[in-house]
Order: structure tokens, then sequence, then C-alpha cells
């Protein structure tokens, strides 16, 4: 039998029974958007007087994280909210790296503009043209996230491809926490593309790494 | 939707009962923690917390109750290091049920990020066009149904297209995320706000005056001066229900047009 939850705890699902049949209840629908933040690991709620979310985060700015949450409430609750955060950077933040998506590629002037998502950020970054400037955009764009991703670009360059297939696009990129070298290579519609799939595929492989290191440490 | 957990999940009769409250949950949120009492219930469980790896949200953590994962010191082992699976006290869940259960519940956490994003505009966080649209309709009706009033303002930024070719995009998709971020500041939940253009934006105020439409304006443009440190300007035009009418066609033009004229005005 499961423990009731105590007073100073909320059920929240019966307030979603006000909310519209076609919209999730209010707090699920921010209880959702919380946890698509970059370094959001777990939710939780409590009723005082005031409600309160209780975050448990992985090291990802924690102050932007504090307004970003308030901020997404007051499209979902009247009532205020206040934030708790609690920091669980290490073996689980490692693990919550949100997944990072290509926006958009821009490529005009002799310019190329990155736009990436992760979560509900929003990152750009502009370089030359070419692999190499679209990789250093990429990177840019990374940093412009704000989800703590720390890397160098050390080489970026295309390969031909056998047959009619065109150009794939190699990249090395150096973890500066570390100074570990990482490489990647990507294939997409334009050189451009393929600059920015290498380099964020090697970003994420950085994170699994760490994920395997941080697993590896806890056996 | 049915043939694919039933493709997916050999296994889902395991937890009979799951896979139907999968299809009719309101949110996929709702359906986890639904999940997560089923089986503490089941277990005897005094408190218990999922733990599951999501390729978009990363590895997420919920406890039964929807209690904080920080006060979980009942739990004897640190539910933060835990593999996926679903971990309870005093016991735990078996291997195959846990597994189930944590697929069905990647599975309507994919489906309430596919709804969201249905729905949204992903610059500015508001409702995108097609959402907006299906909540104006809603509330014109029931304005045309109970008599209640809403107000629908429609405003852009003045000159944006000059700001983007002049600046960039990435600056001009800054300042409509500012705009996005302050009307989530400014409205009530009860108000709803869309991205329904390139730089234009409508708000649906619930038993509004239109007197306070103008304020509310002035404090976003404040926000974004304040934000980009540029001035910026805005027009906006006003459509009043059930006065003006309760067809959602005819608000939308009244407020366009009145859009058009307060532009017309500055030139």
């Amino acid at each position: 039998m499961s423990v009731p939850a105590s007073s100073e705890e909320v059920r929240l699902a019966p307030l979603g029974d006000s909310g519209d049949e076609d919209e999730s209840p209010p707090f699920d629908a921010l209880e959702l958007e919380i946890r698509r933040l970059p370094g959001v690991v777990a939710v939780g709620w409590h009723r005082g007087e005031a409600m309160r979310a209780c975050l448990s985060v992985g090291g990802f700015g924690l102050s932007a994280l504090r307004s970003r949450a308030v901020q997404l409430a007051r499209g979902h609750l009247d009532e205020p909210l206040s934030v708790e955060l609690s920091d669980v950077e290490g073996v689980f933040a490692a693990s919550s790296v949100a997944s990072v998506r290509i926006i958009d590629i821009l490529v005009a002037g002799g310019e190329v503009e990155v736009r990436l998502g992760a979560g509900h950020l929003i990152g750009t970054g502009r370089a030359g043209t070419g692999p190499e400037g679209a990789a250093l955009a990429t990177i840019r764009a990374l940093d412009d996230l704000g989800i703590g991703a720390s890397i160098e670009l050390r080489i970026a360059s295309a390969v031909v491809l056998p047959s009619d297939l065109g150009l794939a696009v190699v990249v090395s990129v150096v973890d500066r926490h570390d100074g570990s070298e990482h490489r990647s290579i990507a294939y997409a519609s334009s050189v451009e593309e393929s600059a920015a799939k290498a380099v964020i595929e090697a970003y994420e492989l950085i994170g699994e790494q760490s994920r395997d290191q941080a697993q590896s440490a806890i056996r | 939707m049915e043939g694919l957990i039933d493709g997916v999940l050999p296994d889902a009769a395991e937890l009979p009962g799951l896979v139907a409250d999968l299809r009719t949950a309101r949110s996929g949120i709702s359906f986890v923690y639904d999940v997560i009492e089923k089986l503490a219930e089941r277990y005897e469980l005094s408190d218990a917390v999922m733990v599951l790896d999501h390729p978009e949200l990363g590895r997420q953590a919920f406890r039964s109750a929807r209690r904080p994962i920080g006060e979980a010191s009942a739990m004897h082992l640190n539910v933060l290091e835990c593999p996926e699976g679903v971990h309870g006290v005093p016991g735990g869940v078996d291997p195959v049920s846990a597994s189930v259960a944590v697929e069905l519940c990647r599975i309507a956490l994919d489906l309430d990020l596919y709804r969201h994003d249905s729905r949204h505009d992903g610059l500015t966080g508001l409702y995108n066009r097609r959402f907006f649209d299906v909540m104006f309709r809603r509330c014109a009706s029931q304005s045309a149904r109970y008599g209640w009033s809403f107000s629908v303002v429609i405003f852009d930024i003045d000159s944006f297209k000059q700001l983007n070719d002049r600046f960039g995009h990435m600056l001009g998709d800054r300042v409509l995320q500012v705009v996005g971020a302050e009307m989530h500041h400014a409205l009530r939940s009860s108000d709803v706000a869309g991205r329904v253009g390139g730089d234009e934006f409508a708000i649906l105020l619930m038993r509004a005056d239109r007197e306070n439409v103008p304020a509310f304006m002035s404090r976003i443009r404040a926000a974004v001066e304040a934000n980009m440190e540029m001035s910026v300007g805005f027009s906006f035009g006003i459509a009043e229900a059930p006065v003006e009418s309760t067809d959602p066609a005819e608000l939308y033009r009244l407020a366009d047009a009145r859009l058009m004229a307060a532009k017309g005005t500055k030139r």
C-alpha cells in the first residue's frame, strides 16, 4: 500500500480536471516544460503558503533556470510559484544533457548562421562559410545555448565521397574540460549542414563518454 | 497508436490495464505518476521512484505523489545514481514489469512532447497560429453561447523587416523571444497568446477592458528596450466580443484593420 502524501504535499492530478479537454492539465503542461529545461532531472511539488516547485538540476546556470521556470509557470498558473533548486551536478547530471537539434542553417553574404535548439533554448552562431566556418558557427551556437557545452574546434574538413554523393565533413573538437579530442563525420544535403551535424555528434559523444565514465566510477 | 504499443511492447500484458490507461491518459506526465502509484500499490511500496532515459529530455526521475526527489531520504539507495527502472521502499518491482512500465512512460512522454510542439511556436514558446485559431474559435463560441466578453488584440513590431535587414536575423529572433517572454510574464494563465506570423502576435484577453491594452503594450516595449538596449515600436488593433461580433473571422478582421490603421497613422 502506498503512503499517502503528507499534508504539505499536493496531489496535483485532480487540478487538471478543470483544464480544457484538448489541453494537458496545467500542472502537467508546466512540469513537462520545466523538465525540458537543460539540466533538470527531477521535479517535485509542494503546496504550502505558495506553490513551490523543487527542481533537481545538474549545474546548468542555476539562476537562469530559476527565472526560466518562474517565467514558464506564469503561462500556466495564476498563483505565484517559488522555485527551489537542488544541485545534483556530477554523476546524474552527466546523463541529463538534452538533445541538441538543428533549427536552421542560413548561408548568405559569405557568412553562415547556425540556429540550434535544446529543449526550450535557442542558440545562434555565425562564422564564415565552408566546413570550418559552419563548424565554428555551430560551436558558437552551442555556447549561445548556455547548456554547458565547452568545446573548441581543431579541424573541420570536407571529404569527397565515392560516386556522386558529394562531400561529407570530418570534424575534430577538443573538450575544454579535459583536453581530450573527439572526432566525428557527417553527411547531409550541404557542406554547412554536414559540418553542423558532425560538431553536434562530437559534442554528444563527449556527453556519452562522460556518462560511461561516471557509471564506471560508481561500480 | 494501438498497433504501435502492441507491436513494440509484446510484454505489455505483464501489466494489464496500463496500455489501456495510456490510450485514455489526459497527459503523459499524469500517466507516469499513475503508473508509479499502481506499481507502488501492487508491490506494496511506501515510496517509489521511476528513473528513465529519454532521448530528448535526458535522464528523468519521477517520485510517487510528485514528491521532490531531493527528499528521497527514505529510499535506501541513491536513486539519482540508479539504472533506469522503478525503485521502491521497502522492496522493488520485478525487472520485466519495470521495463514495460518505463517503456510505456517513455512513449507517454513522447506523446506529450509531440502534442506540445504541434501547438507551440519554437522560438517564443507561445501558441502557434494553428492552435491559437483553435482557442480563438472556442472563445468566440463560448462568448456567443454564454455572453462572455473577451478582447482580441493583434500587434506587430514596427519596421521589423528593416531591423532584421540591418542587424541580422539573430537579433530579430532575440527581439521576438523577449516579446514572447514578456507576454508569458504579463498575461494571466486564462489569457491566450500566440505568435501568428513572422513578427505578428495575437492575444485573447478574457473579460478585460480594452483600456488596459495600451499599458500592456507599453510594458512589452519597455521590456524589449531594457533587454535589447534598443528602441522598438509596436502597433496594435483590438476587437471585442460579444459587443462587436462573436464570429472569430470578423473579430480578427476588425482587429487587423485597426492594426493597419494604427500603422498608417505612424507613417
